[in-house]
């Protein structure tokens, strides 16, 4: 059965210039991806960064677990945080700790104690699954952005969230890698993971998403499940080619 | 725009930034009592400020420390040999060295090297999504970024200074054997008779001071970077011209509360 597992409630937000979210409501279910289109500036990178807890919104709130992203204790928070990873468009990385480093900083940071071990080989495992070469020892400076794009879906997937975010996951990747990211999704499905993905593209959309978010001028304009007839003629229609990413 | 109108305008944003600043001072405070916690993390974040803030900036104040201590004896040489007072130098290296340059060059040596790669790295972090990126980890920037820099400046000064203070000592010693060959226990006897506890106790009170202030204003000003790159540098002048007129304040604030009340 089917749990909702983050609440989006009455979201707005402001830039000095004009308003970009006007009072977004969404309701993510677990075991379920979806998929967010847009036309560009609609405000979805805008809303995935809400929902992940990195900006704050001018009203409304997230609701996690009970817990209100932006409103509770710090403590609870980072318990939230814990259970939630977020991959970037640019799969950035910091840039003065080695791969590495990057990859384990999540761990280092929230925890005493943890499998060495077993986090090194899954790492090594979708390595090998992503065709990465040996770049552990490497700052990302020195990593093509294709490779940190991988590597970003990589520091997701090791820390088993419940809830994974992404920003346009095609963006920036040649076609090999974008079959080898779709292949990765579709892993991650297989778990169960809760996904929620911006992206124009058809084939993620066609192969991936469980229903279709539609937001238009900073509101949500339609939310078609995969099993609503609508769901097929709603993807013929789509002007693919007017929304961001690939 | 008047021109009253305007600097009613600048003083309110100033008082706005000097409250917000404080804000983040007692926000850094609160997480340096929890240090512990995170330890793994910021261990790595800790060691590398002090490698970089006290280790690295080791020769550069070797060569301020030894060259200050000897101008001092030269200088005061010359002129106490004309009075017959030659021996009151120990009391001018004291003074000078231990309770006044030692603390105050180093602040001044931290904030040219460290509070300028503070300030610029943490800018330039904002700018690369490298923050957001902390905060989408469930990492805190201000506990993971600021407080272990804190800690580290603070340490590295406190042993800068202390190590300035016995690298000018040594240099007061060399130079004065240029003038007469003065025995080395002989010296240092002389000065250590000089030396209250006090006199340490205010310098190390000073680089904790200075090194806490520094590290603040350093981080403050370059987590404010908002977008462009063009506000790092601007913010990295910020840092360093609030620095000093903090360093020079709380100098004259601690120096006064010692030695004049």
């Amino acid at each position: 059965m089917n749990e909702i597992l983050l609440s989006v409630k009455n979201v707005k937000w402001n830039s000095p210039e004009k308003e970009i979210l006007k009072g977004i409501d969404l309701e993510l279910v677990t075991d379920r991806i979806s998929v967010l289109c847009g036309l560009e500036e609609s405000g979805k990178s805008l809303l995935l960064k809400i929902i992940a807890g990195i900006e704050p919104p001018d009203q409304g709130s997230i609701i996690y677990d009970g817990v209100d992203l932006f409103n509770a204790d710090e403590k609870r928070v980072l318990e939230i945080r814990k259970k939630l990873a977020f991959v970037f468009e640019d799969g950035v990385h910091l840039s003065n700790l080695i791969i590495r480093e990057n990859l384990l900083l999540p761990f280092k940071y929230h925890y005493d104690k943890f499998d060495l071990n077993y986090l090194m080989s899954e790492i090594n495992r979708y390595l090998k699954f992503f065709g990465i070469g040996n770049v552990m020892e490497e700052r990302p400076a020195q990593i093509s952005r294709s490779k940190l794009k991988l590597l970003a879906f990589i520091r997701a997937a090791i820390t088993d969230p419940e809830l994974i975010v992404i920003d346009n996951p095609l963006f920036n990747l040649e076609l090999i890698n974008q079959i080898q990211v779709l292949k990765f999704l579709q892993q991650l499905k297989d778990k169960h993971k809760t996904m929620l993905i911006t992206s124009g593209s058809r084939d993620l959309i066609e192969n991936l998403a469980d229903e279709l978010l539609i937001i238009k001028e900073g509101m949500i304009t339609a939310r078609i499940s995969r099993s609503s007839s609508e769901f097929q003629s709603m993807l013929d229609n789509l002007e693919l080619s007017d929304l961001k990413g690939v | 725009m008047l021109i009253t109108e305007k600097m009613y305008r600048g003083f309110k944003d100033q008082f706005a930034d000097i409250y917000q600043f404080l804000l983040f001072s007692v926000h850094i405070f609160r997480k340096i009592i929890s240090f512990r916690r995170q330890r793994q993390a910021r261990t790595l974040v800790l060691l590398r400020q002090i490698l970089f803030t006290g280790f690295e900036a080791l020769p550069l104040i070797s060569f301020l420390a030894l060259s200050i201590g000897g101008l001092i004896i030269i200088q005061g040489y010359n002129i106490l040999e004309n009075f017959g007072q030659s021996n009151l130098v120990f009391v001018i290296l004291v003074t000078v060295v231990i309770r006044e340059l030692s603390a105050i060059l180093t602040a001044l040596i931290v904030i040219a090297r460290s509070g300028t790669a503070i300030s610029t790295e943490l800018g330039n972090m904002v700018i690369n999504n490298e923050i957001n990126l902390l905060l989408s980890l469930g990492i805190s920037p201000v506990s993971y970024l600021v407080v272990s820099r804190v800690v580290g400046v603070v340490v590295a000064l406190i042993t800068l200074t202390i190590y300035f203070n016995l690298a000018a000592l040594l240099g007061g010693w060399l130079f004065s054997t240029l003038f007469y060959p003065i025995n080395f226990n002989y010296f240092f006897t002389q000065l250590f008779q000089q030396l209250a506890v006090t006199d340490i106790i205010i310098s190390v009170l000073k680089s904790i001071f200075f090194g806490i202030g520094i590290a603040l204003i350093s981080s403050y000003q370059g987590l404010k970077v908002n977008i462009a790159s063009t506000e790092v540098p601007q913010r990295t002048i910020k840092a360093v011209v609030s620095s000093i007129v903090f360093v020079v304040f709380a100098d004259i604030l601690i120096t006064a509360i010692f030695y004049l009340l």
